[in-house]
């Protein structure tokens, strides 16, 4: 990255022993494996890339209709369907191998001891530089969202990964819960290097023509710019109280959005629903959060301004 | 390859009650798109978010410098989008997805294509291509009324007589268009068959095909998200050799058209 003057502008990020060159995420679910987007820009713009959630053996996912589209968002309820982590390491990881950008892997699992497993089993393989743990999403009944919504569960799962590796371990935390500093802080405890912030909102449509809801699981995971003013809130909430760096997430679809969530304190930032509206979504918010530490100064003093203005 | 596109509006408009014909530059990428394949389209105008997600349509006219999609007011994406005027801009990112396939036919070829409602014009766009590649298409096209009924004229004008079904019984047959279809099996020649439109239709199509043993291509629909294939939405199941009941395969990218014989259709 250069300024005007052809000068480098310094977008790099440190996140708790993870760098990245820049703090453009793409978040976990909303962009595969990378492959799709690969004809639409070099993945090797990106900070790094959270990849699909990867659990020990695949998983099917949930019936049909998973996908709704709501006022400003949309409700999935996929149901974390994916090909396992043998496949990953097989297909996947090669190809994002290829490019020069960070390989953050989301795990999922059924049990504790299912996300440790799938660490270890990448680890041998040295196929990620950072781990993201789903303890929190609102559409499968094991797993997911159980262990995000306790602050003692969600340690449980950051401890025993933590035992699995020395590189960041990173969890999602659920948006669905009475304090989610308190889980931020439970997962800090456990050793956890950062956090991501949010998770998708628990949430619901009805049809009302049919009487009945629209997603076959009933309820899904809200997400789009509907959900971005929560988010921020809550990013906020977690930079004040929580000593840990943070990954801003939540309905961002342009980098004044991106910029609500690193001045609220948020040390990176990840691009999701975007991405299905927008393929180039990431890139234009990365152009816009370097051209705003051109004109504003260093990203670091930017982390978390809003509080002490 | 699929690409974003800002196009300038060539022309808009109702060519029947609540159907809208949509003609727009056909540049770059857009150029090689196939019969099959669609396009995905911002629906909303202006700094709003809101209808957000793109709308897939599949290609319905192919002209040297312009090409159309046709779809029907059905929802709030379809109805802001009826608002946009000639000379405006939509953004778009096409072409997706896997369209019919067509250059294995040797000249001569009679093959079926069968359309219902709006899954009638993409058929159009195919049987330009079949004509080129020396296929003779026979056309059976299926509507609700003769109110609904569209892309007939276009045929027309090729020299092709589509053979036409309505519910209500205004416009040809009284009846259901599988119906025509499978009078027309009765006879003899059928190569292949081609189908686009509901889901009821598409798999009475291909169980017909299935019973007289010929091969027979559907163009499926399915709730999208992204369309280009992370957010699997749009997953339907079909077989292949490694999946004998079936594996979610993306209507988005391995589809829009499957095999008909291959779609596990009682999910359906």
């Amino acid at each position: 990255m250069h300024d005007a003057a052809g000068n480098a502008v310094d977008l790099s990020v440190q996140l708790g022993g993870l760098t990245l060159k820049n703090p453009v995420l793409v978040a976990s679910g909303t962009f595969g494996y990378g492959r799709e987007f690969a004809g639409f820009f070099d993945l090797g713009l990106l900070g790094g890339v959270m990849v699909k959630g990867i659990s020990l053996e695949p998983w099917e996912g949930n019936p049909l209709p998973r996908m709704v589209e709501t006022p400003a968002g949309m409700l999935n309820a996929i149901g974390l369907q994916n090909p396992g982590v043998e496949h990953y390491l097989k297909h996947d990881l090669p190809f994002l191998r290829s490019y020069d950008t960070r390989i953050i892997v989301n795990v999922i699992g059924r049990t504790v001891e299912e996300y440790a497993r799938v660490v270890a089993r990448i680890e041998a393989e040295d196929g990620a530089d950072a781990y993201e743990l789903n303890i929190s999403c609102p559409n499968v009944k094991e797993g997911g969202i159980a262990f995000g919504s306790d602050p003692a569960m969600a340690a449980q799962v950051v401890a025993a990964v933590r035992a699995e590796t020395e590189r960041p371990v990173i969890p999602k935390l659920s948006p669905n819960v009475t304090s989610v500093a308190a889980v931020a802080a439970a997962c800090r405890e456990a050793g956890a290097d950062a956090v991501s912030l949010v998770n998708t909102f628990l949430a619901m449509a009805i049809d009302v023509d049919a009487e009945r809801p629209i997603l076959a699981n009933g309820f899904g995971g809200l997400s789009g710019p509907a959900i971005r003013p929560i988010a921020v809130r809550m990013v906020w909430e977690v930079y004040r109280e929580v000593d840990l760096p943070i990954i801003g997430m939540g309905g961002i679809m342009t980098a004044r959005d991106a910029l609500e969530f690193i001045l609220a304190g948020a040390s990176a930032v990840a691009v999701g629903t975007a991405n299905f509206v927008n393929p180039y979504a990431a890139v234009e918010v990365l152009r816009g959060i370097e051209d705003a530490v051109r004109r504003r100064g260093p990203l670091a003093e930017m982390i978390g301004r809003a509080h002490r203005r | 390859m699929a690409e974003r596109y800002r196009l300038e509006i060539l022309d808009h408009r109702e060519v029947a009650p609540g159907h809208w014909e949509m003609l727009l530059p056909r540049v770059g990428g857009l150029r090689d798109a196939e019969p099959g394949q669609f396009v995905s389209v911002l629906c909303r105008t202006g700094e709003s978010w809101d209808p957000l997600l793109r709308r897939p349509f599949s290609i319905y006219r192919a002209e040297e410098d312009a090409f159309s999609f046709l779809y029907r007011v059905a929802g709030r994406g379809t109805r802001q989008l009826s608002r946009a005027r000639a000379g405006e801009t939509l953004d778009l990112v096409g072409p997706l997805g896997r369209g019919f396939w067509y250059r294995d036919l040797v000249p001569g070829s009679r093959v079926a294509l069968v359309g219902g409602g709006v899954g009638v014009p993409p058929l159009f766009f195919l049987s330009q291509r079949l004509l080129e590649a020396g296929a003779v298409p026979e056309i059976y096209a299926g509507f609700a009324s003769a109110r609904q009924a569209v892309a007939l004229d276009r045929w027309q004008r090729l020299g092709l007589a589509p053979q036409v079904a309505t519910d209500d019984g205004t416009l040809g047959y009284r009846g259901v268009v599988t119906e025509l279809l499978e009078r027309r099996l009765a006879g003899e020649g059928l190569q292949r068959i081609y189908a686009c439109g509901p889901r009821p239709m598409l798999r009475e199509v291909a169980r017909l095909a299935g019973a007289w043993g010929i091969p027979c291509q559907v163009a499926m629909e399915e709730w999208m998200a992204c369309g280009a294939g992370v957010c699997l939405s749009c997953v339907i199941k079909v077989e292949d050799d490694a999946s004998p009941g079936g594996r979610w395969m993306r209507v988005c990218r391995e589809g829009p058209v499957f095999d008909g014989a291959k779609v596990v259709w009682n999910r359906a």
